[in-house]
């Protein structure tokens, strides 16, 4: 895919409708609350001309995309399956599948395809990681996909509420969600705690210089950078 | 023993030397990129390799003072190919505006990189030329206009590629000139040689533009 992407950029006679797929699959989700209701701002028949407002900005929103999966390859994992097109299907009704979603959710359902088993071996990944920065790393991978399946089901819950209809969540899909929430917990409890030690620490440096012992309130004070600096990564993390 | 140390460690220098020599004559990328500083790989050419001089008899001009943004080299280095490529779109400030169209006489676009600075601060200072023929007014007021006017210019090689002369920051300047000949033979018309000083010998466009929409 990422070979494709590349072509679509190189390609001078590029199509502002493919391109438009390319981001629909590959955007950020930051990328797409920005951007994908003005890109998609385009009919079917239309022919976007390459110097149109919305092709400048989908071609600069690609190279993001393209430098993205060329610097972090594992995060997109194409499926090998070849696309092939279908018949439009029957609206479906009552508890259905993914598979059963309209041909509109079909790069939703792909990506998910993709996205999951990545969780899954994150989440694997995080158990066995001992050093902080490694685990931080996989958190904030762990956080961007999740982001990313979310807004997915977000869509998905959408095309169903109203309709009558309940999409079934796949087991390994049951997990990351599950996987997700626990992970969750556990980061806000460690916001908590860090918020604890550094109004201890705070604390404990004021009686110190009160009392006058520079050592300890000294050393207390490295903690606190430490405490402020852990928790502003999360902050960041949780805030992005 | 001091004997046999000396002979274990001639044995020892002469498998050194073989690795080496055996690395050198498989021309293995690795083998040879052990050798080399960070960044750089070998030059290779393939066996029939095309190679036409020159470029395409069109070219396209865009005002800086046009465009909101331009295509520009990437920061973050991921490829060899990234320090020379230009990435991005020209957006045009107003809705509507394009590139300006330039059709040159046929082997008259020249696109040339000169060296520049001294010792441990060269660069390149991209020179070129093309001629437009006649003497029609509105040749002579584009020359007038593009004579105090930076922008960017875009040239296609014979295989397509694109060439962007001027990068945000560090536009191209168009010097036209006009040459009404004296022989009936002589040829007549406009001469705009350019230049752009950049790091690269020549910046390629990686989001080329469609040509013949325009």
């Amino acid at each position: 895919m990422l070979k494709n992407i590349q072509q679509w950029l190189a390609n001078p006679k590029r199509s502002y409708h493919d391109g438009l797929s390319y981001f629909k699959r590959f955007a950020s989700v930051a990328q797409k609350s920005v951007f994908l209701e003005y890109l998609s701002n385009v009919s079917d028949d239309e022919t976007v001309d390459q110097f149109d407002g919305r092709f400048g900005v989908l071609i600069n929103q690609m190279i993001f995309i393209e430098r993205r999966i060329r610097s972090n390859p594992e995060l997109f994992i194409e499926a090998s399956a070849v696309e092939v097109s279908q018949p439009e299907k029957k609206p479906p009704s009552g508890k259905i599948t993914l598979d059963d979603l309209p041909e509109s959710f079909s790069a939703d359902r792909q990506r998910l395809k993709e996205i999951v088993p990545l969780m899954a071996k994150l989440h694997s990944d995080m158990a066995n990681a001992v050093a902080d920065d490694v685990r931080f790393e996989l958190v904030r991978k762990l956080v961007s996909l999740d982001d990313e399946r979310t807004a997915i089901w977000r869509r998905i819950d959408d095309y169903a509420a109203g309709r009558n209809i309940s999409v079934d969540v796949p087991d390994d899909d049951a997990f990351v969600r599950e996987s997700a929430v626990a992970l969750g917990a556990k980061i806000a409890k460690k916001r908590m705690q860090l918020q604890q030690n550094i109004t201890r620490t705070e604390k404990a440096i004021a009686v110190n210089e009160k009392n006058g012992k520079k050592k300890l309130a000294e050393s207390a004070r490295k903690r606190l950078a430490v405490y402020k600096e852990e928790l502003a990564k999360l902050e960041k993390l949780l805030d992005r | 023993m001091k004997k046999y140390s000396k002979q274990i460690l001639s044995l020892l220098t002469l498998v050194v030397v073989s690795i080496v020599i055996a690395q050198i004559n498989l021309q293995d990328g690795l083998a040879l990129a052990l050798a080399l500083p960070v960044g750089f790989a070998p030059l290779k050419w393939a066996a029939g390799s095309e190679n036409m001089g020159g470029f395409k008899n069109r070219l396209l001009f865009i005002p800086a003072a046009s465009v909101t943004a331009a295509p520009d080299l990437p920061t973050t280095i991921a490829a060899a190919e990234d320090l020379v490529t230009a990435e991005g779109s020209f957006t045009f400030s107003s809705e509507g505006d394009k590139p300006i169209f330039i059709y040159a006489t046929d082997k008259t676009v020249k696109l040339d990189a000169e060296n520049q600075g001294e010792v441990d601060g060269q660069s390149f200072v991209q020179k070129g030329e093309f001629f437009h023929p006649g003497s029609k007014a509105d040749v002579a007021a584009f020359a007038r206009k593009v004579n105090n006017t930076p922008g960017y210019l875009i040239l296609e090689g014979p295989d397509g590629t694109q060439y962007m002369v001027g990068t945000p920051g560090l536009p191209c300047t168009i010097k036209p000139a006009f040459n009404g000949g004296a022989a009936r033979s002589d040829r007549k018309g406009f001469l705009f040689t350019f230049e752009a000083d950049s790091f690269c010998p020549f910046v390629i466009l990686g989001t080329p533009i469609d040509f013949d929409a325009l």
